[in-house]
């Protein structure tokens, strides 16, 4: 496990990719503590191009771009966290304690799994978001996070369905330790390394799925992500083509880009460590 | 212990009746596969029982269902004539234990080889400081020929299969059982540390009274090993009784082929069939 530390420092991709997701962070936390208010609209400066003033130019309403942009990466990272940390805890559960115990436990998380499986997160969220009023940014983790997880659960199952088999298991049981302490202590930590992993897909994947919803207009409207500013670009325009004020929507799809382009660069880098046979370092 | 006084010196330890253990897969139209078929035999105190046979004979199946690792679909398991299932889960742990087939499978390879020993102090009643549990961890390998600083701190890789064995059989001795299950523990480590293991089960018996179940597919280790010998095959056990009179003068023809299938030394592989 410690080696896998090392290589992992050693990994070009990993390193890379974690850099540009730090900076991006920084971005994200400390742009919005020095820029003030997002939302504040100067009507005498609406829809004005780049300038030293207003780094990235003013939308339509005259909020300032750069400020906006810096709390959207904040906040779209946020949803991110909130449903890949519950997103993983819920497929670590599913997947792991239901085949351990065997039997109809088993039965049923599979059954829960593939359930969770065909929901529909589109349709799923028009009618949520006709439905709740104020939808928020936990919410919408919350729900990305309980539909985001079955494929993850699946493939933990089929990792503890062999890891079960090992002997130390049995010799685990037989040291007195409970079915919950065996999957904690002997189980689980043998796939750290792809749980890892797990985490940093359903994060990427959230922050996109958010992103794309708040584009069409069923996530928040509320609170500014990147998707909103995505969202409010195409449709609230003042001058006669969108495309005649690119500073609008062009920084968020850049950034939006950036952001899972490194997150997906740090999964492949852990994925050249973890299996061995993509291994070149 | 006073389970000790109640059988005697020399009173059975273990006893089997009728064991049978039925696989059946499919919900509707259902397979039956037999593990293990009306196996009956007792393993007295300090005796070393072996299991012989080919695999997939049901040796594993039996050790198994000792061990309460499966479930008998019928037949009976005593320890001190007390039903298994009528004890409490850790205290049948503390006087029955066993060695592993694959040691590299038997040590999780994610912590050091101490979690193995540290954590049969589970199933000991009461708390013990920590100075205390390395002390009586390096006094056990001592006594079981290992030096604690070549093992102690290392991970499984680094260790030999005769090494991990070893420690698996300290680690019964520190929970201080009386019964231990060694399901082929010599199969999968090398013939040069092999003897060191079985001479170790040999004088654990002697010293300490350990009653042994030796599971093995070689007639060899049986025979060197222990008193008595069950031969197994098809999950049914096709004949018992004292090693030399099974051996040398074997009944059933399975034994007999078992016998003819021992490689020796010396003679021509070809005209030894």
């Amino acid at each position: 496990m410690i080696d896998v530390w090392e290589l992992l420092l050693r990994s070009r991709k990993f390193m890379f990719g974690l850099a540009v997701l730090i900076s991006l962070i920084l971005l994200g936390t400390v742009g919005p503590w020095l820029l003030g208010d997002p939302y504040y609209m100067n009507l005498s400066l609406i829809g004005r191009p780049p300038s030293p003033e207003h780094l990235l130019g003013t939308t339509s309403f005259g909020e300032d771009v750069f400020t906006q942009l810096c709390n959207a990466i904040g906040n779209s990272l946020v949803v991110g966290l909130i449903a890949g940390v519950l997103g993983t805890l819920i497929a670590v559960f599913v997947g792991a304690v239901g085949p351990y115990i065997g039997g109809m436990a088993d039965r049923i998380s599979s059954l829960a799994t593939n359930l969770a499986l065909v929901l529909p997160l589109i349709p799923l969220f028009i009618i949520i978001a006709s439905v709740v009023r104020g939808l928020n940014l936990v919410l919408i983790g919350l729900i990305l996070a309980a539909t985001s997880w079955p494929w993850a659960a699946r493939s933990i199952r089929s990792q503890v369905l062999t890891l079960k088999e090992r002997e130390y298991v049995n010799l685990a049981r037989m040291s007195g330790q409970n079915s919950v302490d065996i999957v904690v202590t002997e189980v689980l930590p043998n796939m750290l390394a792809y749980i890892m992993m797990v985490f940093v897909i359903l994060t990427g994947t959230a922050i996109l799925a958010e992103s794309a919803l708040s584009m069409i207009g069923v996530s928040t409207t509320r609170t500014i992500t990147l998707g909103y500013m995505l969202y409010w670009a195409q449709h609230e325009t003042t001058v006669p083509f969108w495309w005649n004020i690119w500073w609008w929507f062009i920084p968020p799809g850049i950034v939006l880009t950036v952001l899972l382009t490194a997150i997906f660069v740090i999964h492949a880098g852990m994925d050249e460590i973890f299996n061995p046979r993509l291994r070149e370092l | 212990m006073d389970d000790t006084s109640e059988t005697g010196n020399n009173g059975i330890v273990l006893k089997c009746e009728g064991l049978t253990k039925l696989y059946t897969s499919g919900l509707i139209r259902t397979k039956t596969v037999t593990g293990a078929k009306d196996v009956s035999f007792g393993i007295k105190r300090g005796e070393i029982v072996s299991l012989a046979g080919e695999s997939g004979s049901g040796k594993s199946t039996v050790a198994r269902m000792i061990l309460r690792l499966i479930k008998p679909t019928s037949g009976s398991i005593t320890l001190n004539g007390r039903s298994i299932y009528s004890y409490d889960i850790r205290e049948y742990y503390r006087q029955v234990q066993a060695v592993f087939q694959d040691p590299y499978s038997a040590f999780n390879p994610f912590y050091t080889v101490d979690h193995v020993m540290e954590r049969a102090f589970g199933l000991r009643e009461g708390s013990i400081d920590p100075d205390e549990k390395d002390k009586i961890i390096q006094s056990t390998l001592e006594s079981i020929g290992l030096n604690p600083s070549e093992v102690l701190g290392r991970y499984p890789h680094e260790l030999s299969g005769g090494q991990m064995q070893r420690m698996l059989i300290g680690r019964s001795l520190l929970i201080g059982s009386q019964l231990l299950i060694a399901d082929e523990p010599t199969s999968m480590i090398d013939a040069s540390t092999r003897a060191g293991v079985l001479n170790l089960l040999l004088s654990l018996k002697k010293d300490k009274g350990l009653s042994v179940l030796f599971i093995t597919h070689d007639i060899g280790q049986a025979q060197y090993v222990s008193e008595r010998v069950l031969v197994m095959k098809q999950g049914e056990v096709v004949e018992q009784g004292p090693v030399d009179e099974v051996f040398i003068r074997p009944k059933h023809p399975y034994t007999k082929e078992l016998l003819a299938a021992v490689p020796t030394l010396y003679e021509r592989w070809d005209t030894c069939r």
